[in-house]
């Protein structure tokens, strides 16, 4: 079992032809996700790698039956093709572009309220329902059909995750990267809330980064509704400076506000299981499952 | 040196914790070509700060660990080594970061997990140390 992604997940790349897509909708196809075509406006009645290229997101889901695109639009016109996917109410929209403007964000945020559109990202790796579909970039050597539900605002912490999970043999039921911007779709709440309800998954990862709040509302979340599964978090960040952003747009702690010692200390209060270090997450997992039964 | 903010931000936090700490950090954008990582190579090894050097890198689906190897080995060329370089490389293509940089025959400890590389790392500091 697993969120959001399974095998009837039916996915168009938006920008399809440009470099990365082509690359990554290669990767995506040979990995056994369904692809059944791309978006570029203007290049509509093509083929690319044997698909059918549409103008827009609408006629794509009309002609191809498509629940899902990955999105691979450079930043200046990324919001629009954010907005397409809204429109045409595609139910799952995956933006992996980096470096979108925050106010173009905002606009898509608004756009998004009472929607029938879920968004990922952006600056996300996308996520991967291993073993049944991927949409995004990770690689996915590691990722293994299981149990355990990740959620990560760090791509690169993610394939570490993936990779301990993986070890302990438990595998995920399916991996997140709710993305790096400091405003995005999908938040650490919204996956919380699938985990919990997904009888698949027996534990959640949750893996958060210095700057913002996500974390701390997924902590209010958490200690509202009761752990009802062992939850896991670790939040990178500890020693970083202050007032420097780290990589990431949205990972800056400013005005003391955005520390990870704060949102380590609430995610504790409300119940989730902190990995003392990055190295001990599939262990602290491992101990969590073995108490919680 | 890492690729990626998170585990940026991570390597930090375990190194810290194990009373090591870091005199500068490179972080390699998935897009960076192996000139370019050499170039960032080459400012770490002339920072006077720098006693040794932890590469903790993933590879993933754009940036694999052999381009960043490849990096290493050229500014190792260039200029030699002459600090201690621990390497942490997993993901894409990590046995054949492993192999370029061996080729070269360049003096590099290879360890397998985060929390290995940052022992190994105090071991080797403290050893230089003394």
């Amino acid at each position: 079992m697993a969120i959001l992604i399974d095998n009837d997940t039916r996915v168009i790349f938006q920008g399809f032809t440009g470099a990365q897509a082509t690359f990554h909708a290669e990767r995506a196809i040979a990995y056994g996700t369904k692809v059944v075509g791309g978006v570029v406006p203007g290049k509509g009645g093509r083929k690319h790698l044997g698909l059918p290229v549409f103008d827009s997101v609408a006629e794509a889901m009309a002609e191809t039956g498509a629940t899902a695109s990955a999105i691979f639009v450079p930043p200046a016109n990324a919001a629009g093709a954010m907005g397409e996917a809204i429109e045409a109410e595609l139910p799952l929209a995956v933006c992996v572009t980096e470096r979108i403007p925050v106010l173009d964000m905002v606009r898509v945020k608004r756009k998004l309220e009472g929607s029938k559109t879920r968004l990922i990202g952006p600056n996300s790796q996308g996520l991967i329902s291993p073993g049944a579909c991927k949409i995004g970039v990770m690689p996915a050597h590691l990722d293994s059909p299981g149990t355990i539900g990740i959620v990560s605002r760090s791509a690169s912490l993610t394939s570490e995750v993936v990779e301990q999970t993986h070890t302990a043999r438990f595998g995920q039921s399916t991996t997140i990267g709710i993305g790096g911007d400091p405003v995005a779709g999908m938040n650490f709440v919204d996956c919380l809330e699938l985990f919990f309800e997904d009888p698949g998954t027996d534990g959640v990862i949750l893996i958060g980064e210095i700057g913002g709040t996500a974390e701390e509302e997924a902590a209010v979340w958490l200690a509202k509704a009761g752990a009802k599964k062992p939850v896991v978090a670790y939040v990178a960040g500890r020693h970083a400076p202050a007032e420097r952003r780290m990589g990431h747009a949205g990972t800056v702690n400013v005005f003391g506000r955005g520390g990870a010692d704060d949102k380590i200390k609430v995610l504790g209060n409300a119940g989730a299981l902190i990995a003392p270090s990055a190295a001990e997450i599939g262990a602290t997992m491992r101990g969590a499952l073995r108490r919680w039964h | 040196m890492v690729n990626g903010a998170g585990l940026a931000l991570a390597t930090i936090d375990l190194m810290k914790d194990n009373g090591l700490e870091p005199a500068d950090f490179m972080d390699i954008r998935p897009v960076a070509t192996r000139e370019q990582i050499a170039t960032g190579c080459a400012l770490l090894f002339a920072n006077p700060e720098v006693k040794a050097i932890l590469v903790n890198i993933y590879g993933g689906g754009i940036l694999r660990c052999d381009t960043i190897a490849e990096g290493i080995a050229l500014t190792c060329k260039r200029q030699g080594l002459t600090i201690p370089l621990v390497v942490r490389a997993a993901g894409t293509n990590h046995e054949l970061a492993r192999k370029i940089i061996l080729d070269q025959g360049i003096k590099a400890t290879f360890v397998g997990s985060m929390g290995e590389a940052v022992e190994t790392l105090k071991k080797t500091v403290k050893r230089e140390a003394a």
